[in-house]
């Protein structure tokens, strides 16, 4: 086999972050108010069958716009990937229990497209006007790593001048009654990060480094998961503490190891001059 | 940058469980599609369907053991442990980084709906929900190396292939496993159904499947696995093992329009072609097979005939086309995989598979046919497309091996 | 149901599915320029309208209905025709 270069880096630089949490009933409120900040024509009910972690993930977007002082037209042309952890989850117990009991007819048309792992990137296409690549990524345990990962590999697959990165989770996960409703307080957190290929050594960035061929190999039991090998999983509301930190001034930093291959790294100085800097 | 190829295929789809025996049922114009009768709440219920009734036991698992296991699973464990077998590696596995790309639409939700018809409860039981089809995989066949999950609907899998071949340039990776696995669950169906975006030819289910027929009605879901080895193409020489063909070239785009409804105007679909095509660095007249996403859709398959019209402009009556759903069904999160498999058969046989149950081609999709039965056509340069929900369009570049 | 009540019918569905209720629905209003009704929006209200009337919808019926005065004719001629099949 050919020797890989030792510590391939990959690398973007963070130009906006926006970070935004609600519980379930906020989100429900939220499903009537169409998402028309970036001015495309969306209709009144264009998140009424959108999972909890679209509406989540719509909002952190539109705060990510504004604290980046971005216009959403500048982002036209980006690609979108959205890494929502576990999402269907409330829908599946009702769509189950209904078919249970009602057969094939009682089954909504738009499950398929509201509850895949790429349906929050879709909709933010839709309502940003994007036509750039829409994918999702991860969507369960060690998903915030596999969407760094993949938005970081994808500059580099596709020529697009820039990346939402979209990453969304529920604490606690919710259980649901057979009305597809929570049956406890939980809370959707939401990620949006905005990404420009290549990165400046001490401007915001995220970046993977990757161990060198021959790095020592951990030996994964038959039976064990590889992430048992990883110590704690990090968690959306992890990351959307970093970007509140950072969008208050704070300069914050984040680490995690990329599973199989090294480590994760978010980097958010506070710039001299920038609109972040605490006087 | 160095070409990537494919090593190594693994498969296992209605119409056979290796490269060789899809590759002859394709070329045969043989259709997978019947009709299925379930039990759904004390009713019968009809659908067309195109299923794996046996996926093949994979070497050293105990068949009690094995046949406990979800469908999905089998079929992802199969079809990786034959494409790693089939290019040579499987014993080395262990010494090697191995990339793990696992194109998967709605993981979870199919999971928990899977799960539940088996009178589980995981839906309701976060706690249990700690490993993914990709940790599985590399846990069971002890592989080991960066994975990830991707999932653009029906577009998955031409995402995996990028992101694998990416890795694989990029030297993070020794090979790295692409593709995807999928299953034609009773709600999934309900849910297209509901749409009428399924075909109710319930007295013909094997001419059920007919994309740009003007008597077309709707697609038919099926299921399956393929997963396939990448690597440089330098190291499949130097290894003498078969390269299959090289992924030249990745293309993909946003309709920005409906999370359902494809885009009417063809820009955006021929916006991914046109950048999987410069991507290869291939002009379209360098095409000698498109391997069209048309599902049977009336809207769907107008849409695509458009977008191919634009991109290939002068060359398009010169241009097969043919959608192998035709056959296969519409494998969704696996569905670029399968047909990969198609256009590999292309470049490979030189002969394009047809487009069956094409009795009458709509007026409204002008373009290059194969209608009913294979054709001899000079194929060096083959494109996938594949259009998820979502407005997620991807198209992928094939190159013959040389 | 007369006519007066399949159209207020069409408004309540209207409502429920689209969250807006369109200030008139004469007979002359188109039902994808001005209602903004996607397939698929049609397609769930026209599932209510099987559901609440007792009449079954093909998409062969909806060939050249582009207006509600259109839409209205399907619905009276499919409840006419379940009342000539009752009385047969």
């Amino acid at each position: 086999m050919l020797a890989a270069p030792p510590g391939v880096k990959l690398g973007a630089t963070i130009v906006a972050a926006g970070e935004f949490s609600a519980p379930y009933a906020r989100l429900t409120e939220m499903r009537r108010m169409p998402p028309t900040f970036a001015g495309a024509d969306i209709a009144a009910h264009f998140l009424k069958h959108a999972d909890e972690h679209t509406i989540a993930v719509i909002e952190a977007v539109r705060l990510a716009l504004q604290h980046g002082q971005l216009d959403a037209s500048q982002t036209r042309d980006w690609a979108m990937l959205s890494g929502p952890r576990y999402i269907g989850r409330l829908a599946a117990k009702q769509l189950v229990t209904r078919f249970d009991r009602q057969g094939g007819s009682s089954i909504t048309t738009h499950a398929a497209s509201q509850y895949s792992l790429n349906s929050p990137a879709a909709a933010v296409s839709i309502v940003l006007g994007s036509h750039g690549p829409n994918v999702g990524v991860g969507g369960g345990p060690w998903g915030l790593a596999d969407g760094c990962l993949t938005a970081l590999s994808l500059f580099d697959v596709q020529a697009v001048p820039g990346a939402w990165l979209l990453f969304s989770q529920w604490d606690p996960e919710p259980i649901a009654d057979e009305r597809g409703q929570p049956t406890h307080d939980c809370t959707c957190h939401a990620v949006a990060l905005a990404l420009r290929p290549g990165s400046a050594t001490d401007g915001p960035s995220l970046s993977a480094t990757f161990d060198a061929p021959g790095a020592p190999r951990p030996l994964i039991r038959s039976g064990q998961s590889p992430f048992d090998l990883l110590g704690r999983e990090p968690m959306v509301w992890d990351l959307a503490t970093c970007v509140r930190n950072w969008n208050s001034g704070l300069p914050t930093s984040w680490s995690c190891p990329l599973p199989g291959a090294g480590q994760l790294d978010l980097n958010l100085p506070i710039e001299a001059g920038s609109a972040r800097l605490v006087a | 940058m160095e070409a990537v190829c494919i090593t190594g295929i693994g498969a296992t789809t209605p119409l056979g469980h290796s490269y060789e025996a899809i590759a002859d049922a394709l070329i045969a114009g043989r259709s997978a599609t019947r009709l299925l009768v379930e039990e759904q709440a004390g009713q019968q219920v009809k659908s067309i369907t195109s299923l794996v009734d046996e996926v093949p036991l994979a070497p050293g698992y105990d068949a009690a053991a094995w046949s406990a296991r979800p469908k999905l699973e089998r079929m992802a464990l199969w079809s990786v442990g034959a494409a790693l077998r089939d290019a040579q590696l499987y014993d080395r596995r262990q010494q090697l980084r191995i990339g793990l790309v696992v194109g998967q639409a709605s993981e979870w939700y199919r999971h928990w709906r899977h799960d539940h018809a088996s009178g589980g409860n995981r839906v309701c039981q976060p706690e249990l929900d700690g490993q993914t089809l990709a940790s599985i995989i590399q846990s069971e066949l002890q592989i080991f190396g960066p994975s990830s999950s991707v999932g653009a609907a029906c577009a998955s899998a031409n995402y995996a292939f990028a992101l694998a071949r990416r890795w694989v340039e990029l030297g993070i990776v020794d090979v790295c496993i692409a593709g995807s696995s999928e299953i034609a669950c009773p709600i999934t169906r309900a849910n297209f159904a509901n749409l009428r975006a399924l075909s109710r030819r319930f007295d013909a289910p094997e001419r059920a499947a007919r994309p740009f027929d003007l008597e077309r009605d709707g697609f038919v879901m099926g299921e399956g696995a393929a997963m396939f080895v990448l690597e440089r193409t330098s190291s499949a020489r130097r290894r003498g093992v078969r390269n299959y063909a090289q992924i030249a070239g990745f293309g993909a785009s946003s309709d920005a329009s409906h999370m359902i409804i494809p885009c009417e105007d063809p820009q955006p679909a021929a916006a991914a072609m046109r950048a999987a095509l410069a991507d290869a660095q291939v002009e379209p007249s360098d095409l000698g097979y498109v391997n069209a996403h048309a599902t049977g859709t009336p809207v769907g398959d107008r849409a695509e005939a458009r977008a191919l019209g634009m991109v290939l402009g002068p060359h398009k009556m010169r241009t097969p086309v043919s959608s192998t759903k035709s056959m296969t069904g519409h494998l969704v999160s696996a569905a670029a995989a399968v047909e990969a498999i198609a256009c590999i058969a292309a470049l490979d046989r030189q002969l394009i598979p047809p487009t069956i149950n094409l009795d009458q081609p709509d007026p409204d999709c002008d373009i290059l046919h194969v209608p009913g039965r294979a054709i001899a056509h000079k194929v060096d340069v083959a494109l996938s497309n594949s259009f998820g929900f979502g407005g997620s369009n991807t198209s992928l570049v094939l190159r013959k091996a040389c | 149901m007369d006519r007066q009540a399949l159209r207020n019918l069409l408004l309540d569905l209207l409502e429920q599915e689209t969250w807006e209720r369109p200030e008139h629905l004469d007979d002359d209003v188109s039902i994808r320029e001005e209602l903004k009704l996607d397939s698929v929006d049609l397609l769930s209200i026209m599932m209510r309208v099987e559901s609440q009337l007792g009449i079954k919808l093909e998409g062969a019926d909806f060939e050249g209905v582009t207006t509600v005065g259109k839409l209205l004719d399907l619905f009276q001629a499919k409840l006419a025709g379940k009342s000539a099949g009752k009385a047969a």
